[in-house]
């Protein structure tokens, strides 16, 4: 399903994040607030989508914006602003998922908006990039980005040789690359994608 | 070792560190080799991680609970920012052990003191460095730890003040509810774009309705309308607010000679009141 655009639109682009995190960074509550509101539908649908429930999800995205709060003048500007917010969420729920066992599902909650707000054209395109590629690709970079684990254990998951997991990660990250082309397009290698695989 | 271009080997590694999926000891390996400054693999991760965060990004979004923004501005009133920059975080602490200067001034200027003494010195000093750190970061650890605690008790008074007022809610509904005469109608929304939905329990014998449920915020100028319904009449039986999240507990004193209702709707209205119901209903039911 092609995802829509909300009505009211209230999306960021990068820039737009970054002026935002700057204010964080010199203490101004009401601009975390206002970038809690914008972004929190992605990081939350990240949060839950890797640790499989509602709950903890909260808990973890709690805990990504007060370490985005704390950690604002930490962040080092060549990573892009949104990519930062959402590898703080990430990293605060798969830190949860130590803590509390292994709660993650493997397929995605059936709950979800397909409508993109935060950013709807690059998160369109990722969308369609990560449709793109083989279902064997895809089920190895999810089960890396949302289990957080490594190829050894995706290969003892899935039942497949380590090599094989290791290169369909590669050639998977090359073929989103190369679909959200212009922008990423200076990968320097073809897409290695079929469908059929 | 520098790499002078990227192989199939340099980007799959690249891409695995990217992904968060090498062993530590593979990862640690990749991260020196990184801070050697190898131009090429960089370069690679960052590409890769770019990538990496569409994978991020293609999340379906969902959208928190509104009291999550609650607990998060309670917890930032009491969370320091941490202000050094990454350049000075990073550089290595000066190691408060031994003073060169201290030392080289004795080795150079006297050329005296006894090679043993100074060993002595010099174990003591390393020493005191090492115990002075080691209570350094107990302290931190400490202190972020009272941060923590601090942190968590005040997310939970939050949640108690939360649950304090639907334990309110829910005697105010049962007390409502569990009296004679009672009656119920479930609201249900009529027409698109109203998502609104609730119940009203009507106490006949005092001629109040307790009003709940899920209403949107009216637009400027308008209040949610209770209209009492029966074959034959449509009667006003009062307007009511929600709050800001668009939910709604609200008492309201029916007039003394309202018709009795076999059907309950709810209509936007101007603040300025109606004597007709604005069609379609925002929801309505009919009375149990």
């Amino acid at each position: 399903m092609e995802p829509e655009r909300r009505s009211d639109d209230h999306s960021l682009g990068d820039d737009a994040i970054t002026e935002l995190i700057k204010k964080v960074e010199m203490g101004d509550a009401s601009a975390l607030m206002t970038l809690y509101e914008r972004t929190s539908p992605l990081l939350f649908g990240a949060t839950v989508r890797i640790l499989g429930e509602r709950a903890a999800a909260e808990e973890a995205l709690l805990d990504a914006y007060t370490q985005i709060w704390k950690r604002a003048a930490l962040r080092n500007p060549a990573t892009p602003a949104l990519e930062w917010l959402l590898e703080s969420a990430r990293a605060s729920a798969l830190a949860r998922t130590l803590w509390g066992g292994d709660r993650r599902s493997q397929s995605p909650p059936s709950e979800g908006n397909p409508i993109a707000t935060v950013t709807p054209e690059r998160q369109n395109r990722a969308r369609r990039a990560l449709e793109s590629i083989t279902p064997f690709q895809r089920e190895v970079l999810e089960l890396a980005y949302f289990s957080g684990i490594t190829c050894d254990a995706i290969a003892a998951r899935i039942r497949k040789p380590l090599g094989a997991v290791k290169s369909h990660a590669r050639q998977g990250l090359a073929a989103i690359a190369q679909a959200e082309a212009p922008e990423n397009n200076e990968m320097g290698e073809q897409g290695e994608t079929r469908k059929s695989d | 070792m520098k790499h002078e271009r990227a192989t199939e080997e340099l980007r799959e590694l690249a891409a695995l560190y990217a992904l968060g999926s090498l062993t530590q000891p593979e990862a640690r390996s990749f991260e020196i080799h990184l801070e050697e400054g190898c131009v090429v693999c960089d370069a690679e991760c960052r590409r890769f991680s770019r990538v990496t965060a569409s994978i991020g990004l293609a999340t379906a979004e969902i959208e928190p609970p509104e009291y999550v923004k609650d607990l998060l501005l309670a917890r930032i009133e009491r969370e320091p920012q941490d202000r050094s920059r990454r350049g000075s975080s990073e550089s290595p602490r000066p190691s408060p052990a031994a003073p060169p200067s201290t030392l080289q001034r004795r080795k150079a200027g006297s050329g005296i003191v006894p090679w043993f003494l100074a060993a002595i010195l010099l174990v003591a000093a390393l020493l005191a460095g090492y115990m002075w750190q080691s209570s350094e970061r107990r302290s931190a650890e400490l202190q972020e730890e009272m941060a923590n605690t601090r942190a968590t008790a005040g997310d939970l008074r939050v949640l108690l003040e939360f649950d304090r007022e639907k334990a309110a809610e829910l005697d105010r509904i049962l007390d409502a509810a569990g009296k004679t005469g009672t009656r119920v109608s479930r609201l249900l929304a009529q027409a698109a774009p109203f998502a609104a939905s609730g119940a009203v329990v009507w106490d006949a014998e005092k001629r109040e309705c307790l009003v709940m449920g899920e209403f949107p915020r009216p637009p400027q100028g308008k209040r949610y309308h209770l209209w009492f319904l029966n074959p034959t009449t449509k009667s006003l039986a009062g307007a009511f607010d929600t709050n800001p999240h668009g939910r709604t507990l609200a008492r309201v004193s029916t007039p003394p000679d309202i018709a009795l209702p076999t059907a309950m709707a709810v209509s936007l209205e101007p603040e300025t009141g109606v004597s007709v119901p604005t069609l379609p209903y925002c929801a309505a039911g009919r009375v149990d």
